[in-house]
C-alpha cells in the first residue's frame, strides 16, 4: 500500500467531535423500561386480538373443508340430493367421469343397491359421491382428486385412503358393510 | 479502555437506570460513535441518525453485556452494526453531498480552500463507493486506529478477513484516486 493513501485516509478520516444536541436526541430517543412495559401494554391487546382473529379463521376454515372422510360422514348425516339417479354402475362410473372427472369402477357382482351420483364442490375441487344402500342402511363413497388438501394414507382398510391419483373416504352407520361396494365377499 | 479505567461501577449504574452514569457513559463514548457513524455514512444527518440509535441500543442492552469481549469493542460492534443496517435500509442517491456541501460552503474569494474542499470530497466519495464491508473496516482503521486483531473482534471475523479486506480496500481507493496523484491534488 502506498504511503500517500495511508496518510491521506488517516487525515480524512481523523475523528470529529459529536454535535451537542446527539445528547438530547439520545435522551429523547431512549426508551426507558416503563416505556417498553406501556408499549407492550398498548400493543398487547392488539397482538391477542389478531392472533384470536387467526385462530377463528384457521378453524373455520377447517371446519369448511374438513378432510374427505369428515365430509363423507357429513354428506351421510344430511339429505342426499342426487344429480344422477340411477342402479346402473357403468352408467353411474361415466356420468362421474365426465362431470366429477374421477374414476369410479364399481365390480358388477357388487351386493349393494346403487341409488345413483352427485358432485360436490369445495373450492376448486370436485368430489364424485356415489349413494347406494346395503343391508338397509344408506352408505356413500366419496371420490377426490389426491393433491392439495385431500390426502389420505395410502394403505387400504380403513374409512380413508389413496389409491394412484384418487382419495377414496366411505361412509355408513355399518362401516363394513360399505366395503362390500366393491368387495362382495365381505 | 474508557471503562477498564473507572471501573465497572459506572455500567452497573447504568443498569440501575441512573441518569447520571447514562450521561458520563455516553461522553467517554460520544465522538468515538459519532466519527465512525460519520465517516461510515459521509453525511452529518446519516451520522446522527446512527449515533443515536447505537446509545439507544446501548442504553437498553447493557443489562446483556456480560463481559467477553472489552466494552470498547462491544460499543464499536453496536456501531459497526447501526451503520451496516442503516446502509441497507438507505441507499443513499447521492453519495457525495457532505462533500458538495462542504465545497459549497468554502468562501468564493478562497481558490485554495475550495480545492482543498473538493478534494477532501473525492476520497469521501471514494471511500463512500467502497462495498460496505471494506468500508467499516477501513473506518474502524483510520478513524479509530484500532489493529487488525481489533477489528477482527468487532467485526466477529478473523484477522485474516480483516487484512484481506484492506488490502482490496487499499486497491480499489489506489485505482480510484491515482488520477488525482497524477495531477499532484495532494499537495494543494
Amino acid at each position: 500500500m502506498s504511503e500517500w493513501l495511508d496518510l491521506r485516509l488517516a487525515e480524512e478520516l481523523r475523528p470529529v467531535k459529536a454535535p451537542e444536541e446527539l445528547w438530547l436526541r439520545v435522551s429523547a430517543g431512549r426508551r426507558s423500561p416503563a416505556r417498553t412495559a406501556r408499549w407492550w401494554m398498548i400493543r398487547m391487546p392488539a397482538l391477542v386480538c389478531v392472533a384470536v382473529v387467526v385462530l377463528i379463521a384457521a378453524l373455520q376454515s377447517r371446519r369448511q373443508t374438513g378432510t374427505l372422510e369428515s365430509l363423507a360422514a357429513r354428506e351421510l348425516e344430511g339429505s342426499i340430493m342426487l344429480d344422477l339417479r340411477s342402479s346402473d354402475a357403468a352408467e353411474i362410473a361415466a356420468w362421474l367421469r365426465r362431470e366429477a372427472g374421477v374414476d369410479v369402477a364399481i365390480p358388477p357382482a357388487s351386493k349393494v343397491q346403487l341409488r345413483g351420483a352427485r358432485v360436490i364442490r369445495r373450492r376448486d375441487t370436485r368430489i364424485g359421491e356415489v349413494a347406494y344402500t346395503v343391508g338397509g342402511n344408506t352408505a356413500l363413497l366419496l371420490v377426490a382428486p389426491a393433491g392439495g388438501f385431500y390426502r389420505a394414507p395410502a394403505r387400504h382398510g380403513g374409512t380413508v385412503w389413496q389409491s394412484g391419483r384418487q382419495v377414496y373416504a366411505i361412509a355408513c352407520p355399518v362401516p363394513l358393510a360399505a366395503c362390500t361396494l366393491c368387495h362382495a365377499s365381505l | 479502555m474508557v471503562v477498564e479505567e473507572t471501573g465497572r461501577e459506572l455500567i452497573e449504574a447504568c443498569r440501575r437506570g441512573e441518569r447520571e452514569a447514562f450521561r458520563a457513559l455516553f461522553d467517554a463514548y460520544r465522538d468515538r460513535v459519532y466519527s465512525v457513524a460519520l465517516r461510515f455514512s459521509g453525511d452529518s444527518s446519516a451520522a446522527m441518525d446512527i449515533a443515536q440509535d447505537t446509545f439507544v441500543k446501548l442504553f437498553d442492552c447493557i443489562a446483556d453485556f456480560r463481559g467477553e469481549a472489552s466494552f470498547d469493542t462491544w460499543v464499536y460492534r453496536l456501531v459497526a452494526n447501526r451503520c451496516l443496517d442503516h446502509r441497507r435500509k438507505t441507499r443513499r442517491l447521492f453519495p457525495i453531498t457532505e462533500g458538495l456541501a462542504a465545497v459549497l460552503r468554502a468562501p468564493d474569494n478562497n481558490l485554495v480552500e475550495l480545492l482543498k474542499q473538493e478534494f477532501r470530497g473525492h476520497v469521501t466519495a471514494a471511500v463512500d463507493q467502497l462495498p460496505p464491508e471494506l468500508r467499516i473496516a477501513v473506518v474502524l482503521r483510520y478513524t479509530e486506529g484500532l489493529s487488525y486483531d481489533q477489528i477482527a473482534e468487532v467485526l466477529s471475523c478473523s484477522p485474516g478477513t480483516v487484512a484481506s479486506r484492506l488490502h482490496r480496500a487499499h486497491k480499489a481507493l489506489e485505482h480510484r484516486l491515482s488520477h488525482l496523484i497524477k495531477k499532484g491534488g495532494w499537495n494543494v
